[in-house]
């Protein structure tokens, strides 16, 4: 599938268990990027061109909140699709990011067969 | 990995002597503090990786591990709490020095002590305020 996904967690083991999924869901290796937060993942972003952002919301440095609010305030970058995967169900919160265009929202613990879904669903891909 | 309740004695419950510790707040607030041994995290953090454990040596991976548990059963402590989309928040889980059970819990805390294969998991959740309501 030739997608970009970018796994953005602080975690480096939530990582690993979701690019795991994310390459199950038929994205190549070479195609999933990294960040430990929101900061990061936005250099990611000036690099290269990201179709998914799997977003954790409580991160340090920049939480996933206010990386999806300086995503959305870029013009440039309007076609990323974002969904949220994050152990965080704040409903003010949940509804803040809906408001951003956020696509998804998974909740930690997930099935991987949930994550394959959304990652199939937001990205128009039949199984 | 196979667990079962137990009642666990001081001397197992010093063998866990790796802490990590989250917040929540909302409608009530208190902490979950997660404990557990070395090899306990091994495990956990192998089969987050779908590697065997002796593969997982790595101090920072048994940290991450048990940060990120710490962070899963206190998002699944505020679903219970005020269910999917409540007004509940998370802190960020943070890894402490190993603290004893007798010293971090209160009147308002309850216990759990799972054997896992010969490793030890504890988990202490501590109501620290109660809404009006909850109350």
């Amino acid at each position: 599938m030739n997608c970009n996904v970018l796994i953005v967690d602080d975690s480096p083991i939530l990582r690993k268990a979701i690019k795991k999924v994310v390459k199950l869901s038929g994205i190549e290796e070479d195609r999933i990027h990294e960040a430990g937060n929101g900061a990061e993942a936005l250099e990611v972003l000036e690099t290269v061109w990201i179709d998914l952002v799997l977003l954790d919301l409580n991160m340090p440095v920049m939480d996933g909140e206010q990386f999806a609010r300086e995503l959305r305030a870029r013009p440039d970058l309007a076609g990323v699709h974002v969904v949220v995967v994050s152990t965080e169900a704040n409903r003010d919160r949940l509804a803040r990011l809906r408001e951003l265009g956020v696509n998804g929202y998974l909740h930690k613990p997930f099935e991987p067969e949930d994550l394959c879904r959304l990652i199939s669903g937001v990205l128009g891909v039949k199984k | 990995m196979l667990s079962e309740p137990i009642q666990a004695s001081p001397e197992q419950l010093a063998s866990a002597d790796r802490c990590a510790i989250i917040h929540y707040s909302g409608p009530s607030s208190g902490t979950i503090t997660v404990r557990a041994t070395a090899g306990f995290l091994r495990g956990l953090a192998a089969n987050l990786l779908g590697v065997e454990p002796d593969e997982v040596s790595d101090e920072s991976c048994a940290q991450d591990a048990i940060r990120e548990l710490a962070n899963l059963l206190a998002g699944s402590v505020v679903v219970e709490l005020g269910g999917r989309e409540s007004t509940y928040s998370l802190g960020l889980p943070q890894v402490v020095d190993h603290q004893s059970p007798a010293a971090a819990g209160s009147p308002a805390s309850v216990t759990c002590s799972l054997d896992c294969e010969g490793e030890l998991l504890n988990v202490t959740w501590t109501a620290t305020q109660q809404s009006k309501a909850a109350a």
